[in-house]
């Protein structure tokens, strides 16, 4: 009994079981059981852009066309296969989960061969999943949604979703979730392979959903796990170089993404704890922990264990554009940050009832830290964005333009729509007007923002469509920044489909020069990657 | 995750895979003798319940039994300690020597037979585990463990 080894510290496990509650950590004083299907049928008949929130089930989890139907020129030097996972499976047995995060992951992918695309989409074959399809019913608690008489879970893996981010290294592709282990997929064929063990004692141990590829091929990540942070470094070839294991500044935090420089890891750790309460019918919140800031963590990748934080105003982050260093030994980040967690709370549960919900004002920001000083300078953007990408080439080195999808002059909820998106920008540094409204949590552009000059560059895909991520994919034999295509997915309310998007980085304005429609709804996703043929 | 307590709190100031620990050297320190054969039933042993235990990984390793008799000795000494080789999905057996009315059971499966729960690099378990009563997601107290010894079943699920 003396065996450290064998000696798990009950709060430790809590703490460290603490991330598995979704694809994010947040504070949850109550946990509600689950909602009734039906009523989100009721509800979504009069919310057309809301269709893509009735999930799958594990019939129409399984999907396959050969060739979608193509509109435009699709180039016949783009071969490759873009992937993207997502919440996809809400409801078993008339239940259903009250939060996004909460679905069963469901990975994407399309193959894009001399003009052709094909489409394959899987359900990822989590313990979890099949457990919950062998009782037909929700047997596990999750992100936002408590179930009754849940069993022990062994650990993370037990109720991996396996939703948030899908990527193709070393020849494995990676259904990613924040809290649990990466599983590994069959690229051929989307099958579930199983969790992916680095190392026999690295069982369970939490790999985030936001890895980081380095120009050398090089994936860090991290992972966090009650009051530790876990460092990981994985070659191109798949194979682990190094696992660092460090206390968090901020405990049982979440960290949902992370930025990667030639020297460092920058992590963004939100004052938002997830915390466990009795769970409940009634209504909860998600918080940030009063008096607390938004840390930023500089992490050496030659040591690990060489940790700096850095202070900032209390704000919710999700995700990060890029970080590079810069000249004196600064770091500059850019990221994706809210003043309140009003996605959490509604944006991302409201869709879930059939409602259309609220974010919080998420807005571009950019900040210098000075690890000579200490110090550091932030710079806030007006817009309304979330899921930056940057060129792939570009991460962790100086990048220019910042993609991402975005809301150009919402109004409040009820107001009429605006006809011409504004394309007015503030000067650099002007904070965002307090006191602003929430604006609809789902988005229908793209944007470019040169973070040298701040300009932004814009297509608005228009109001009956909701824009998901879209990511770079450099043209073949060509090195400049714009000399990219972009590539992402819409969900088209008008058609009902959901559509798979190509645009030029030179010419956003233009909107897609190629497109395929699927003749069906995907679930709306998260995150995805593209692999070159 | 439906009951689980608060993060903090003195009620957390232990370890529950200790008790499983100290469980385990009690049953390597009982005489074989008092170990019944699973051949044995509940029903033919005066003294003993019957434990029913679910999800097991069938074949794998051994189920590591502690049942403790009151609040004051479930983090130490089991009254009662067991390891039975995993059988089947669903295994029932006898556990003898039991007295009074209550009872918390904790066991886990060690699945590679190093006598040891498995746990990961941050601490978390690799093995599968349960306990009597409701013990939740993230491991038992005696509070969520105590059944009632009444002659009736005790039923554990291990965690998946």
């Amino acid at each position: 009994m003396s065996a450290e080894r064998n000696t798990v510290n009950r709060r430790h496990l809590l703490q460290a079981l603490a991330t598995v509650g979704g694809s994010l950590a947040a504070a949850t004083p109550t946990l509600a059981r689950p909602g009734r299907a039906a009523d989100f049928d009721a509800n979504v008949a009069s919310q057309p852009l809301l269709t893509p929130f009735k999930g799958v089930s594990d019939a129409s989890g399984e999907r396959f066309t050969e060739r979608l139907a193509l509109r435009g020129r699709w180039p016949a030097g783009l071969a490759g296969r873009f992937y993207r996972n997502g919440p996809a499976l809400y409801e078993r047995g008339g239940e259903r989960y009250h939060h996004w995060f909460d679905g069963d992951g469901m990975v994407q992918q399309f193959t894009l061969t001399g003009g052709a695309v094909a489409h394959r989409g899987r359900l990822v074959q989590t313990a979890k999943l099949q457990a919950e399809q062998r009782a037909g019913r929700f047997l596990y608690g999750a992100f936002g949604t408590a179930v009754d008489n849940a069993p022990p879970i062994s650990g993370p893996d037990s109720v991996n979703a396996a939703n948030t981010n899908a990527l193709e290294h070393g020849g494995r592709l990676l259904a990613l979730w924040e809290g649990g282990s990466a599983y590994a997929l069959d690229p051929a064929d989307l099958s579930t392979r199983g969790p992916v063990a680095w190392r026999d004692d690295l069982r369970g141990v939490p790999f985030s959903a936001h890895p980081k590829v380095d120009a050398d091929g090089h994936l860090w990540n991290i992972g966090t796990a009650g009051r530790h942070l876990v460092v990981w470094h994985i070659d191109p070839q798949g194979r682990l170089v190094d696992v660092g294991l460090g206390a968090s500044p901020f405990p049982g935090g979440m960290a949902h993404d992370m930025a990667v420089t030639a020297h460092h890891l920058v992590v963004p750790l939100p004052p938002v704890r997830l915390l466990f309460g009795e769970p409940s019918d009634g209504p909860r919140q998600f918080e940030m922990a009063p008096g607390e800031p938004l840390r930023i963590l500089v992490i050496s990748k030659a040591d690990t264990r060489q940790r700096r934080v850095f202070e900032l105003p209390a704000q919710m982050v999700f995700h990060v554009g890029n970080a590079f260093e810069a000249r004196d030994g600064q770091i500059v980040l850019s990221f994706i940050g809210a003043p309140d967690l009003s996605f959490l709370n509604d944006g991302a549960v409201a869709p879930m009832q059939g409602r259309p919900g609220r974010a919080g004002g998420s807005c571009t920001q950019q900040v210098t830290l000075d690890l000579a000083t200490g110090r550091s300078q932030l710079q806030r953007f007006e817009d309304q964005v979330e899921f930056p990408r940057i060129h792939p080439r570009r991460i962790g080195l100086p990048a220019r333009w910042l993609l991402t999808a975005a809301s150009f002059g919402v109004p409040p909820l009820g107001a009429p729509p605006l006809s011409t998106p504004p394309l007015r920008t503030p000067p650099l540094g002007t904070p965002p007007a307090s006191g602003a409204p929430a604006q609809p949590a789902l988005l229908h552009g793209l944007q470019l923002r040169d973070m040298d000059s701040g300009r932004t560059r814009r297509f608005d895909y228009g109001d009956p469509v909701v824009v998901e991520e879209h990511i770079w994919i450099p043209k073949p034999g060509q090195s400049g920044e714009l000399d990219a295509w972009l590539l992402g997915t819409t969900f088209d309310a008008r058609r009902q489909a959901t559509v798979l998007n190509l645009l030029d980085a030179a010419h956003l304005e233009d909107g897609p020069i190629a497109q395929a429609q699927l003749p069906y709804v995907l679930p709306l996703g998260f995150h995805g990657n593209f692999t070159a043929a | 995750m439906t009951t689980s307590p608060p993060l903090t709190g003195p009620t957390l100031a232990y370890t529950w895979a200790a008790t499983l620990a100290c469980a385990l050297a009690a049953t390597l320190a009982l005489p074989a003798a008092a170990q019944p054969t699973l051949a044995q039933t509940a029903a033919a042993l005066p003294g003993c319940t019957t434990v029913e235990v679910h999800n097991v990984r069938p074949g794998q390793g051994f189920l590591m039994v502690a049942a403790f008799a009151d609040a004051a000795s479930f983090r130490g000494r089991p009254a009662v300690a067991l390891r039975v080789p995993a059988g089947e999905a669903t295994m029932r057996f006898p556990l003898c020597g039991l007295t009074g009315d209550t009872v918390a059971l904790t066991l886990f499966q060690d699945i590679d037979g190093d006598g040891k729960m498995g746990a990961n690099l941050v601490g978390m378990p690799t093995e599968p585990w349960g306990s009597s009563g409701t013990p939740g997601a993230f491991g038992p107290t005696w509070d969520t463990g105590k059944v009632a010894l009444d002659g009736s079943p005790i039923v554990v699920r291990l965690s998946q």
